[in-house]
């Protein structure tokens, strides 16, 4: 194993970086399922320890005022916490102490302003602030999923829970394509880009079983829905824009012809996605996760488009007649295009484009 | 395995590289595709896309029972969908990747005309024979694709007929074994021997696919902590074969995945079915069969607490051993 870690640090030698030399001891990037591991205790630990606040002190969440001091303190003690030391033990505590703390100053809120969307743009800032202000990666990770769940509550309530999506996918394309932007804050853009991704799998999934009707007051509609699916759809277009153009930054800039065509490839995703929900979405994470060489997002994509086309079944807009024509439309046109990129274009950069030797985040 | 990605991370972490330098290094490291990676992974997705959205039209077809057709043309359709498939896949066999983009294709095939024959001749076969039967009949064909994706779509089919044929019939074994949660004991059995076999394939015969062997073990993993969680909440603690193959199980996790092979996934999987396991045992004793106080929940949180962090530490310390 020793072998691949001296090969790169020699290749960025050999191109001229010059690497400092480090008595750090930071030990390697927890892998994802080990952080959620952490987080999976930390919420239940969490929740045993409101439910000792609620037995044993009640009078803390009888009284707004007195939940709203426990609260601080229990989040101002995390944040102490998360400070003073890095061990497990005491990040796991903090994580604790911090959702024991944010449901405790949000119970004031429940019964301040019922289930409505001041509630959850109320919540939304919290976390924001908590996905800004923690210490830890964790705790930003599960701060940036709580933010994209309490974002789409809030639009879901005026009827345009697919912006809030299209939203979450925007953010999280423009977080993980600039995750080496900041190299000081670069724990911290990673950490809110994957939770922004669980997020997503999430929402997606909560979208195909409409379960947002529920929290949709038809009296204070912002927009049709019509309207809010195509809003919605323009986000993600525009993610997925984003992908390619960082795409063509990393390499040559290819012809206006070119590139006119990819982008009249982007809008027809973009039409299809409304009459086929969330194969934009799908699209956007598969050529995110593979322009950044990044494989848990790539299989996120995969599994988007998965869920995209089994909800599509049960999408009662149309009858099955249509969405069986609309597929056999969309199968035909990729295997034309496919047809004649490969005589036109692809074939072309496959010969003029020698096969260069591959980083392993890029092996299929 | 530690990719590029993360030991890139790792340096940048450290401060070996220079905040300056840092897009350079992403250049060198090559974590970034090269032009000839995206035009294999546009005709790719163009292909996958393309052919999968033409199998699913002719399922959506057939899900529609469209009256106005009789049923010949619509055994006609399918039927030459799937020759097509077929066709494809014997003409386009130099290509490996349009030889299983057709198989799966053609396996997805199978399955709608085995379910329009349920819907024209109304068979009263029950649910689970359908995907049995499809499982069946799919085998050679997934067989010869060797195709990680189709293994895993027909372990699927696997999984769904046993568990529907649970739900609908008892246990296989009678009334002497495995007849409470026999569903679950059926996901059980066959992810760990398919676990097991594919395992054996990656040493032995060089088969690829770690992550769908991850998947495997939580198709058995999940339902063995079920299984245990549902003895635990039993009535009476008698001695029922859980008790006996679930430490067995957790054993073998250890003794293969940290002694033999060092698989962090595994062991985190692991970990976390253990946690609930005891939290669970120790939220009956504290909670709902004795006298309960204030201080039941702290004491959980306390439990939760402790072993989290233990394993979370225990399994930081197994990755930084890897790097090494």
């Amino acid at each position: 194993m020793s072998q691949p870690r001296s090969t790169l640090t020699q290749r960025l030698t050999r191109a001229g970086i010059s690497l400092n030399e480090t008595s750090s001891t930071t030990p390697l990037e927890s892998p994802w399922f080990v952080r959620v591991l952490q987080a999976f205790s930390g919420w239940l630990a969490a929740l045993f320890l409101l439910g000792f606040i609620a037995t044993a002190v009640v009078f803390v969440l009888e009284s707004t005022g007195a939940s709203l001091i426990a609260g601080s303190l229990l989040i101002g003690g995390a944040f102490a916490l998360l400070c003073a030391a890095r061990s497990d033990v005491l990040e796991h505590m903090a994580l604790a102490f911090s959702l024991a703390g944010q449901l405790l100053v949000a119970w004031p809120a429940v019964e301040m302003w019922g289930v409505s969307a001041t509630l959850w743009w109320g919540l939304l800032a919290l976390q924001c602030a908590m996905a800004l202000i923690m210490p830890s990666q964790v705790h930003r990770s599960m701060s940036a999923f709580l933010a994209s769940l309490a974002l789409t509550l809030a639009l879901a309530t005026n009827g345009l829970a697919p912006v809030a999506i299209g939203l979450v996918v925007l953010v999280l394309t423009l977080l993980w394509l600039n995750e080496y932007r900041w190299p000081r804050h670069i724990g911290a853009v990673q950490a809110w880009g994957a939770g922004l991704l669980v997020g997503l799998l999430v929402l997606q999934g909560l979208a195909y079983a409409n379960q947002f009707n529920w929290i949709y007051d038809s009296d204070a509609l912002w927009l049709g829905p019509w309207l809010a699916s195509w809003l919605g759809t323009a986000l993600v277009a525009l993610a997925l824009v984003s992908v390619i153009h960082q795409a063509f930054c990393q390499h040559s800039q290819p012809a206006i012809a070119q590139r006119l065509a990819i982008y009249v490839a982007v809008a027809l995703v973009a039409v299809v996605t409304v009459y086929v929900p969330g194969l934009g979405a799908g699209v956007s994470v598969l050529l995110l996760g593979f322009a950044i060489g990044h494989r848990p997002l790539m299989g996120s994509g995969v599994l988007l488009l998965l869920m995209a086309i089994s909800s599509y079944y049960y999408w009662l807009d149309v009858t099955l007649l249509v969405k069986s024509l609309m597929l056999l439309a969309m199968g035909a046109f990729l295997l034309i295009i496919r047809w004649i990129l490969k005589h036109w274009l692809l074939n072309r950069w496959l010969t003029v484009h020698k096969p260069a030797p591959l980083g392993d985040a890029n092996e299929q | 395995m530690t990719t590029t990605r993360r030991k890139l991370m790792s340096l940048i972490g450290q401060g070996v590289i220079p905040p300056e330098q840092v897009p350079l290094a992403v250049k060198v490291a090559e974590l970034h595709p090269s032009p000839h990676a995206w035009a294999l992974l546009i005709d790719r997705l163009l292909l996958w896309l393309g052919s999968l959205a033409l199998a699913c039209a002719v399922l959506f077809f057939v899900a529609f029972n469209w009256s106005d057709m009789g049923r010949l043309p619509r055994f006609a359709l399918v039927q030459a969908a799937l020759v097509l498939a077929a066709g494809v896949a014997v003409w386009g066999s130099t290509s490996v990747m349009l030889f299983r983009v057709a198989l799966t294709a053609a396996f997805l095939l199978i399955g709608v005309l085995l379910a329009l024959v349920g819907q024209v001749y109304q068979t009263g076969a029950d649910p689970w024979q359908l995907f049995f039967i499809w499982a069946l009949l799919t085998l050679p064909l997934v067989w010869i694709a060797r195709f990680d994706p189709l293994w895993v779509a027909w372990l699927g089919l696997l999984n769904l007929s046993v568990w529907l044929y649970s739900s609908t019939w008892g246990g296989i074994l009678g009334s002497v074994f495995f007849t409470d949660n026999a569903g679950l004991w059926g996901l059980a059995l066959i992810n760990l021997v398919a676990q097991t076999l594919w395992e054996w394939g990656v040493q032995r015969r060089k088969w690829s696919g770690r992550w769908a062997i991850c998947l495997l073990a939580l198709g058995s993993g999940v339902p063995l902590t079920l299984l245990m969680m549902a003895w635990v909440s039993g009535e009476t603690h008698s001695l029922t074969p859980i008790v006996a193959i679930y430490p067995v199980w957790l054993a073998v996790l250890y003794g293969v995945y940290r002694q033999w092979r060092l698989e962090l996934f595994m062991l985190a999987g692991g970990c976390v079915s253990v946690i609930a396991v005891v939290i669970w045992l120790l939220a009956r004793y504290v909670l709902w069969e004795s006298q309960w106080s204030e201080g039941s929940f702290l004491l959980l949180a306390g439990a939760v607490f402790a072993m989290g962090a233990a394993a979370v530490a225990w399994l930081k310390r197994l990755n930084a051993e890897e790097a090494l």
